[in-house]
């Protein structure tokens, strides 16, 4: 037979029907015996009553919540965004893990790469020209080895950015005196400052300069597209490394949910920027395996933009 | 116990109500509003959020002791739910996860600094005014009166012991459902518990008729 504390401990689980079997029966035996613990028992009883009639008066408010509530989703541009972006990097990336495309898809994708990327190329060179006409002895030459070797992912690759490639947008004032002395891929302090100045935030338009850099002159006409497509990429890393910057400074201003999921999506284009960076050091010369890594590039610079603007 | 009811019926666990929930068949996972909500389907979460707004208000006002901040974070609360969605593992668990989420954003705001949890003290005028030295019966308690002292005697209570017994009085969770939700260990769950009955017991025990 229970004794009346060991009872008493058992007594809110029984009311909470919380027990055992064996338990509850016991203190069922119990409470059938003992008229003290059967008191308490039944204050439990009452008290538990007492709280199922309590009333707040706020219960009847939460069906015209839904309309705020609908309105915040719609809202919720962002994050559609972000499921979108994670949608389309998730459908390509197979596309390039395929074994191979059929003869006549392959041999149409590859004239409509070619000639769009011809066609902006020329656009750009004609358009811009005028502006830069003295930087094309720094351009430093890319080394897929070396990328390829220490940069399986998109970070790596973004610390071996020369910096000249950024220079060019970032200092248009240099002149090919203070540059062309300066080794291939080395900084002088000047260019390291100058170039830190135009990263600060606030320096509005620092990365469409980035992105859109100039070809320079004379370049374009003795450039392979290997070395045109090298340089996009490089263009795409330094403005990523710039929204990075102003990225990681606002970050905590960021709701923690909202920038893992961020996060998620960046690596998710990360990991499609190291696919297709591996398809076209492998197959240097396939234009639709270029599209795709300078799409995924793109994505990237857009999805830091938004993560650059996005409020808590 | 009426919100437990609510998302009993609405989940077709069981016609009873303890113990069966476990057991109980569940909807078809395809039609359920919870999986056609994960499916982006805008009526699917607003079934949701007709069905659980009520007890996650109930539960959000326990937490915070004001109507519109209630309400506000009740929307707050749907507002994460319908983000995280997609990281829901169990259909089944829903109305645990939601709560949980509903616990975070109570928490986060009184821990913001915006607002500290107000706590009444036992010489309350309004708990004076009903304590006069009759021992009134439970059922002869005005409705009004009533909701005031224990509303004002759940505020009394810390942080955790609140969460904890408006989770098992008011919401009819488990132990184990509260372990789920707060992430508390459960023998501090039982202590909590234990320690809030207790403390409700004092201050409401005079109005009650029931020993202290």
């Amino acid at each position: 037979m229970m004794k009346c504390q060991e009872c008493e401990n058992f007594l809110e689980g029984y009311v909470d029907g919380e027990l055992e079997a064996r338990d509850r029966d016991a203190v069922g035996a119990h409470l059938a015996a003992c008229a003290l613990c059967a008191d308490a028992h039944q204050a439990l009883v009452s008290e538990a009553s007492l709280y199922a009639s309590y009333e707040r008066g706020v219960e009847a408010a939460a069906p015209r919540l839904w309309g705020g509530v609908e309105a915040r989703i719609r809202a919720e541009k962002t994050v559609g965004d972000v499921g979108l972006l994670q949608r389309v990097s998730a459908w390509f990336a197979p596309l390039l893990t395929a074994p191979r495309f059929s003869p006549a898809l392959t041999a149409a994708l590859v004239l409509v790469a070619v000639l769009l990327t011809v066609g902006v190329m020329k656009l750009t060179g004609s358009r811009e020209q005028p502006q830069q006409p003295t930087l094309a002895t720094n351009v430093p030459q890319y080394d897929p080895n070396r990328v390829a070797a220490t940069s399986p992912t998109m970070q790596p690759a973004a610390t071996s950015t020369p910096a000249a490639v950024v220079a060019p947008s970032a200092a248009p004032g240099a002149s090919p005196e203070q540059k062309s002395p300066q080794p291939e891929n080395r900084k002088s302090p000047s260019d390291e400052q100058r170039r830190r100045a135009n990263e600060l935030p606030g320096g509005g338009g620092r990365v469409e300069q980035a992105v859109n850099a100039t070809p320079t002159p004379g370049r374009d006409s003795k450039a392979t597209p290997d070395q045109l497509v090298r340089e996009a990429e490089q263009r795409y890393i330094a403005a990523i490394r710039m929204l990075e910057r102003d990225v990681k400074s606002r970050r905590s201003l960021l709701d923690p949910q909202t920038a893992a999921r961020f996060d998620e999506t960046l690596a998710a284009i990360d990991r499609s920027i190291g696919e297709t960076r591996r398809t076209v050091r492998k197959h240097g010369s396939d234009p639709v395996a270029v599209q795709y890594m300078l799409s995924a590039y793109a994505k990237k610079v857009e999805v830091l933009r938004e993560m650059a603007h996005a409020e808590r | 116990m009426m919100e437990r009811l609510a998302i009993e019926t609405f989940d077709a666990a069981a016609a009873s109500q303890s113990g069966a929930r476990k057991t109980a068949p569940q909807m078809s996972t395809a039609s359920t509003p919870i999986a056609r909500a994960r499916r982006g389907d805008a009526e699917g979460f607003r079934l949701l959020f007709e069905r659980y707004s009520r007890p996650v208000i109930s539960f959000v006002f326990d937490m915070v002791g004001d109507r519109a901040l209630a309400e506000d974070l009740t929307q707050e609360t749907f507002v994460r739910a319908y983000r995280h969605l997609g990281e829901l593992r169990e259909e089944e668990k829903f109305s645990t996860w939601l709560f949980s989420i509903a616990k975070n954003v109570a928490r986060e705001h009184l821990r913001s600094g915006e607002r500290r949890a107000t706590k009444v003290e036992l010489d309350d005028e309004s708990v004076l005014e009903l304590r006069d030295g009759r021992q009134t019966p439970a059922g002869e308690l005005l409705d009004k009166e009533l909701n005031s002292v224990v509303r004002r005697a759940l505020g009394a209570l810390d942080e955790d012991k609140r969460m904890v017994f408006a989770l098992k009085i008011f919401q009819q969770r488990s132990y184990e459902e509260i372990v789920e939700i707060t992430g508390f260990s459960l023998p501090k769950v039982k202590t909590d518990l234990h320690r809030a009955r207790a403390e409700m017991r004092r201050r409401i025990g005079p109005y009650m008729g029931v020993k202290q």
